[in-house]
């Protein structure tokens, strides 16, 4: 029987409510508005993020199979420093380990990310669709963290032209599941940078 | 069997407002920009702000910048090895919790070693959101990193470099080529270059190199690429990528690579002409070979009819 197509539907309810995003903000919990927040850093000059929490779905992927292009949402980066220096958004990744731990691990180098060529207001430039490096060294497979890849860069110095919010949509990630990967729920970490 | 299946379980989940925490340097300047003798030190402090109404816990730490294969910089990871302004680099603090709507001063200090070489090296101080440990999920995490630029006073090597162009795909009507911009010297640059297209003897056409003015360290390489958009179907054409690098200081070097000639010839259009041809001569060789034939027949049918002379 061959294993390639097969699918296994997991149900999702089965894992309860994640919070994606960081530990420290709860669910639902009130992060103020982004208006009032930009007018707030606006006035002292800050480097800031948001990424929104949006994960793929990909309950139904078997073993040999890739879930390509699947949505991550948008990323807003805010630079009001005031320098003409450029920023950067990178991303790393980790590998994708089973929870509980003990499973066969996806490799980092199994993920490619595509970033998003939207941006508003535009100015900053996309980067190139890159599959991850595996970490290195691996130590502890699922935390450490691959070398980045640019999400986006905003050169334009002049004038300081790349201060303001910057709003990137469409970045994509695909996941390809090894033939050896084992049933089970898998968890992996995209760490965004902003640099600036 | 069952073994070798897998599901991936990834949920999703309302997404945040806005930002939520950002960072700033402790005086009002943009960055830290640092010029230290080799042997000395200097202390700062970068400010980390909650706007939201949960405390929030970051990793703070230095490390170094590096360039990225696509463009642009990025810190280390903090469990990487730092080799220079991530090493050099001491923090006050390294876990951090921001109250609810309330900033924490993060103090650091930056100790060049003795014997330290002159130029430039970058480093940043991160602050990085703890991540959760939820079950099934793609867990998302954020660092934001403001750069330490640290210059150590002495000899300034301003130099960098153009490999020789490469040509990439091409499609109908365009063509790509890339280059590498090497740094050379002990200063960071920007670079901001572009393809030369010459047919001619003449520039007939120009293709940005892109990541554009995007920053490169010292001993850094950096892949730029652009694309010549209305390429001749048939012709040739010499190109040359070309440029300006440009110093913290305002120096500039001009830097250009080798030309390379770039031929395009539609073989698809001669071998449908080829083909055309060769049917075309097909068809008036058969017909000249049938036409004695032909001719003769219709002499038979102008000519007298069978025994119309014997009934005469």
């Amino acid at each position: 029987m061959k294993l390639r197509g097969r699918r296994l539907l997991v149900p999702l309810a089965a894992f309860g409510t994640l919070v994606l995003g960081s530990s420290a903000v709860p669910a639902g919990a009130t992060t103020g508005t982004g208006s009032t927040q930009t007018v707030a850093f606006t006035s002292i000059g800050v480097l800031s993020v948001s990424v929104a929490n949006v994960s793929p779905n990909l309950s139904n992927l078997g073993a040999g199979l890739t879930a390509a292009s699947q949505a991550l949402g948008t990323m807003t980066v805010l630079d009001t420093l005031a320098s003409g220096s450029p920023w950067t958004a990178s991303v790393a990744a980790t590998d994708c380990v089973t929870v509980p731990a003990g499973g066969v691990t996806i490799p980092a180098s199994n993920l490619t990310f595509n970033p998003g060529s939207t941006f508003l207001p535009t100015g900053p430039s996309a980067g190139s669709v890159a599959t991850f490096a595996n970490p290195s060294p691996d130590t502890t497979p699922g935390t450490s963290l691959s070398a980045a890849v640019p999400v986006a860069t905003d050169n334009q110095t002049a004038g300081n032209a790349n201060n303001g919010t910057f709003v990137q949509s469409g970045n994509t990630l695909s996941i390809n599941v090894p033939q050896n990967a084992t049933l089970g729920a898998y968890t992996c970490t995209l760490q965004y940078t902003i640099t600036g | 069997m069952r073994a070798a299946l897998t599901a991936l379980v990834l949920l999703a989940a309302p997404a945040p407002a806005g930002p939520h925490y950002a960072v700033r340097p402790a005086e009002q300047a943009a960055h830290f920009n640092f010029g230290i003798g080799a042997g000395s030190s200097v202390s700062d402090a970068m400010i980390i702000d909650n706007v939201s109404d949960a405390p929030l816990r970051v990793h703070v730490y230095g490390a170094d910048l590096v360039n990225l294969a696509g463009g642009g910089v990025a810190p280390r990871q903090p469990t990487d090895r730092q080799e220079n302004v991530g090493a050099w680099m001491t923090v006050g603090r390294s876990d951090v919790v921001v109250a609810p709507h309330g900033e924490e001063t993060v103090p650091f200090s930056v100790a060049v070693p003795a014997k330290t070489a002159p130029g430039d090296y970058a480093g940043a101080v991160v602050a990085a959101e703890e991540v959760g440990t939820a079950a099934g999920a793609v867990q998302l995490q954020t660092r934001l990193a403001l750069q330490v630029q640290v210059r150590v006073p002495g000899v300034v090597h301003f130099a960098g470099r153009l490999s020789p162009l490469h040509v990439d795909k091409k499609t109908a009507h365009t063509q790509r080529f890339h280059v590498t911009l090497t740094n050379d010297g002990n200063v960071s640059m920007r670079f901001d270059g572009r393809l030369d297209i010459r047919r001619g003897g003449k520039v007939v056409a120009h293709a940005v190199l892109r990541p554009n003015n995007g920053p490169l360290l010292p001993g850094g390489t950096l892949r730029l690429t652009g694309t010549w958009v209305g390429r001749p179907i048939w012709g040739s054409a010499k190109v040359q990528a070309a440029g300006v690098a440009v110093a913290p200081d305002g120096a500039q070097l001009t830097l250009t690579s080798s030309s390379r000639r770039v031929s395009y010839v539609p073989w698809w259009l001669i071998l449908l002409a080829v083909l055309a041809l060769a049917m075309a001569i097909t068809i008036v060789w058969r017909r000249l070979r049938m036409a004695p034939e032909d001719a003769s027949h219709e002499l038979g049918i102008v000519g007298e009819e069978p025994g119309s002379r014997k009934a005469a």
